[in-house]
């Protein structure tokens, strides 16, 4: 949908090449372009507009390194004010330092507030998760007693995560609820307080004077605004009022699993000056992560959130059969049944087009591909190929080359297809052994061969879909899914070699394991590994 | 005959209230369309007048394409006609907006063009404004009853067929009250309703459309937590069929539209539907929040890719975002906004009027 801001750069810079400096002029073209994408990616046109003009002073008369081309510098430059505003860069793994004020004084209380529907109860579940892995003991408050079923909705989490909830039903007051609730707190040496609120418009008078209530009553010590990520430009004028009502002290954003650009998330930012704590990335209550200005700088400028996608990878992508695949490959033994784990595994990774919306520097040839993959003939090709299978008795799976003419006949009767439906699928199972039987020898199952089985299931795709950027290797998936912390790595610190070898685990990735054409500054595989994520339970 | 005129009249001016009403925070306290109202009270139109006008428009998250599109129409049309006066060019923009939204509503292209009928009009119109205000109904009046119930013929045996609305969308974005109010104002209008709990998945969403199924007096089918939606939808239906019920909706639960397995979930959601009633669900409500900024586009694109949107419900517009990002919605896939949700209560809900919409837009404060 978005054409991506080193694109429309490109675009822009094309004719100047050769040159030593950028002038007034040039910067001044590719700022439009700049501009245009914060505000596709839902930053507040006030905030974008600010951000432009500093920017245009970073810029102008900046000399342009030798190995980068005019438009890669301004994305460089845009990059890094970016990240600076959004937080400034963090050190690898460890999110921004803005860890939850926790008081030494138990029991800390930490209440959450924002628009309805924003996410404040699931929130609350999730940081208790997070808190209680820390060793805390958290109480949990239902103090929203206005949306039916809200209470019953906290009590659920509370069970689901064996956490003590708080409650008094819905028909005593916010504040004083809140109030009982820290003197249960102290009875029973909880060592944190997390106050679920109700969900509420900044322009509430009455709710907000509730809100200003409940803070006098229980003196928390955090006031976290929580902000979905899909907003637009109102969240701006909503975070400055509740910050202004009740003094806020961090931000949550949530729903950034989705393919919100987040661009609000960096507006709420700049015009409160609280820092963002967490951001939301699921629904199930370990989906809460430490926030990473970086890499929503990237995904704001639509340069793809390559580590997002590796999570995602990881999270579908089960070591222990990636292996037992690699091994089935070496010997030439992948059968039509792992063709359709492969399958099912690619689907649970989300919607095509989602995944592959992902990737950086996606050039045009990617983006075309993206488009045919997200055609309902696409999908439903897919669909095809699972009936197809399904329709196959056992026998027939692990062994497909017994699969004759009566046979097919049979299959196509079974899943409602057609024999040449049968024999295209056979084609191209065959075609996938074969290639598989190649990579099993040469080192592993990884991303770019997923690729390329995508483009193979997908049905006639261009068979140059070599893969994913910088994820070859050898090792285990998991492992192999280790992808460059920044695809701007190279950029930050000016030109240097390629990147030293993560310190654990997989052979560095010093090129893309596809034939994907990948743009030289921005070459993802060139870059640092990074260390496995810490992880999660 | 003159008595349906009559009441058709009050209906619409309920409708345009409700607009207005919800609207108001905005045209007051500084919101952006307050200021775009504002922003015709110059005398003449000016390079930067345009300039402010592109950034409001922005800042009600109507995107940079239709933002530019919006203002280049404008312009072209304001040469054509040799005006430079603030109120031709007023008169021009807001047919232009209107005109965004009506293509999709298989409106009459007439009522546009008669809105850009000059002087004489617009000041008949602040007339009528004023004389509003005066006889204004107290908040919380119902919304209009449906002009027309929708019905579905009947089995091969005769036997009856329930409407069945199928309600979806993103995390927390009002589907569930949606639904409460929907239930009401098809009620009003004589129908019998039957809801179903297909969001079995998220804390507490089965309590909460029972209580709304109480308040609003309506049977609420359900499973338990954690079951399979796609068999409460069918329950539903069945149950709907059984009962001679008029229209069934399906609560869903929110989801987001990059998640492939939730979206196949819906899809068998549908699928399922289907297979209780053929020809079912004869209505997909894509709900959306009114704050939502340019991520609007791709949840209306995945919706309907999956399912097929006939219409959208937008949400909270009684904060202070307007929902700009429907007009994108509108004129990139000609989806209309059938319906609008204006507050927590059930009567806080009315059927889309474009002409109304917009004119609240504009409206000073
Ligand atoms: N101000 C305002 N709030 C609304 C409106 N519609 C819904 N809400 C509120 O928004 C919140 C979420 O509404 P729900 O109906 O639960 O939303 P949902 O889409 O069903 O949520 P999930 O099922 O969790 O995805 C509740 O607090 C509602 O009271 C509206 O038009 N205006
Ligand atoms: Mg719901």
């Amino acid at each position: 949908m978005f054409e991506t801001l080193s694109e429309r750069l490109e675009g822009t810079f094309r004719s100047l090449t050769g040159r030593g400096k950028l002038t007034e002029d040039d910067i001044r073209k590719a700022m439009t372009e700049v501009r245009r994408a914060l505000l596709e990616a839902d930053v507040n046109t006030i905030v974008a507009e600010e951000f432009v003009k500093d920017v245009t002073e970073a810029a102008l008369g900046s000399q342009i390194l030798t190995s980068l081309t005019p438009g890669q510098q301004v994305i460089k430059i845009v990059n890094d004010q970016l990240t600076e505003l959004l937080g400034g860069e963090n050190e690898e793994g460890e999110g921004n330092g803005n860890a939850l004020n926790i008081s030494k004084t138990p029991p800390t209380v930490i209440m959450l507030v924002g628009l309805q529907g924003t996410g404040k109860t699931t929130t609350v579940g999730k940081l208790a998760l997070a808190l209680r892995q820390q060793k805390h003991r958290p109480l949990l408050v239902a103090a929203d007693i206005y949306r039916p079923a809200a209470v019953e909705q906290l009590q659920t989490l509370g069970r689901q995560l064996d956490i003590p909830v708080y409650s008094e039903g819905t028909s005593v007051a916010p504040p004083l609820i809140a109030q009982h609730a820290i003197a249960q707190a102290r009875k029973n040496n909880n060592s944190v307080v997390l106050v679920d609120t109700a969900g509420r418009l900044q322009i509430d008078e009455p709710l907000m004077e509730e809100l200003q209530r409940i803070k006098s009553e229980v003196n928390p010590h955090e006031i976290l605004l929580v902000v979905d990520a899909m907003s637009g430009q109102e969240s701006v004028n909503v975070a400055m009022e509740f910050n202004r009502r009740i003094g806020i002290t961090g931000l949550i954003i949530t729903k950034m699993d989705g393919d919100a650009r987040g661009g609000s998330a960096l507006s709420v930012r700049a015009v409160t000056g609280v820092p963002i704590k967490y951001m939301g990335v699921g629904e199930k209550l370990d989906a809460l992560e430490p926030f990473y200005p970086d890499r929503i700088a990237q995904r704001i400028l639509g340069m793809g959130d390559i580590l997002s996608l590796i999570e995602r990878a990881q999270a579908t992508y089960d070591e222990e059969e990636a292996q037992k695949l690699q091994e089935k490959m070496r010997k030439g033994k992948f059968d039509l049944e792992d063709f359709l784990a492969q399958m099912r595994n690619l689907k649970k990774m989300g919607p095509l087009s989602g995944l592959l919306g992902m990737l950086p520097g996606m050039g045009k040839q990617m983006k075309e591909m993206r488009n045919a993959l997200n055609t309902p003939e696409a999908e439903s090709s897919l669909r095809r190929t699972e009936a197809i299978v399904l329709s196959m008795t056992k026998k027939e799976r692990q062994e497909p080359d017994i699969i004759n003419a009566s046979r097919r006949r049979r299959i196509a009767t079974g899943s409602g297809t057609t024999v040449a439906d049968v024999n295209e699928l056979l084609q191209q199972f065959r075609g996938m052994r074969q290639m598989m039987q190649m990579m099993g020898k040469g080192g592993g199952m990884n991303m770019a061969n997923l690729g390329s089985m995508l483009g193979n299931m997908g049905g006639g795709m261009p068979p140059g879909m070599g893969g994913m950027p910088g994820m070859g290797g050898g090792g285990g998936a998991r492992k192999q899914m280790q992808a460059p912390r920044d695809p701007l790595a190279d950029f930050k610190k000016g030109p240097r070699p390629a990147g030293p070898s993560g310190s654990n685990g997989g052979s560095p990735a010093s090129k893309p394991a596809g034939g994907l054409p990948v743009r030289t500054g921005s070459a993802p595989g060139a870059g640092q590994m990074r260390p496995p994520k810490k992880k999660k339970k | 005959m003159f008595k349906f005129f009559r009441r058709k009249k009050e209906a619409e001016q309920v409708i345009e209230e409700k607009t207005e009403q919800a609207l108001e925070k905005s045209r007051s306290e500084g919101g952006v369309f307050g200021q775009i109202g504002k922003l015709f009270e110059v005398d003449d139109i000016t390079d930067e007048f345009w300039e402010n006008l592109e950034r409001l428009l922005l800042q009600a998250d109507i995107g940079v394409n239709l933002t530019d599109k919006l203002i280049e129409n404008s312009q072209r049309r304001t040469l054509d006609e040799r005006t430079r006066r603030s109120r031709d060019v007023e008169a021009i923009f807001r047919s232009e907006m209107i005109k965004t939204l009506q293509e999709v509503q298989g409106k009459a292209q007439a009522s546009v063009d008669a809105l850009h009928q000059k002087e004489a009009r617009d000041r008949e119109w602040e007339r009528k404004q004023q004389d509003k205000q005066a006889q204004k109904r107290p908040k919380g009046t119902p919304p209009p009853p449906p002009a027309v119930i929708p019905k579905v013929s009947a089995g091969s045996e005769g036997e009856k067929r329930p409407y069945v609305i199928m309600v979806v969308g993103v995390n927390g974005n009002g589907k569930t009250t949606s639904i409460a109010k929907l239930t009401a104002y098809y009620q009003s209008g004589g129908a019998s309703v039957v809801l179903g709990a297909a969001d079995t998945f998220r804390a507490g969403a089965i309590d909460q459309l029972k209580l709304w199924g109480e308040r609003v007096n309506s049977p609420v089918i359900a499973r338990e937590f954690g079951s399979d939606p796609a068999s409460v939808a069918f329950d539903t239906v069945k149950y709907a069929q059984e009962h001679g019920a008029d229209i069934a909706i399906i609560d869903t639960a929110g989801r987001l539209q990059t998640n492939f397995n939730l979206i196949a979930e819906m899809q068998k959601i549908e699928r399922t539907i289907e297979k209780a009633q053929v020809g079912a669900p004869n209505e997909i409500l894509l709900v959306l929040d009114a704050v939502t900024g340019q991520n609007g586009l791709s949840q209306a694109k995945h919706f309907t890719n999956a399912v097929g949107i006939d219409g959208i419900v937008l949400t909270k517009l009684d904060g202070t975002a307007k929902g700009g990002i429907a007009f994108a919605i509108a004129h990139e896939l000609k989806i209309p906004i059938k319906y609008i949700g204006t507050g927590e209560k059930v009567v806080d809900f009315a059927e889309f009027e474009p002409e109304a919409y917009v004119n609240a837009l504009f409206q000073r404060a």
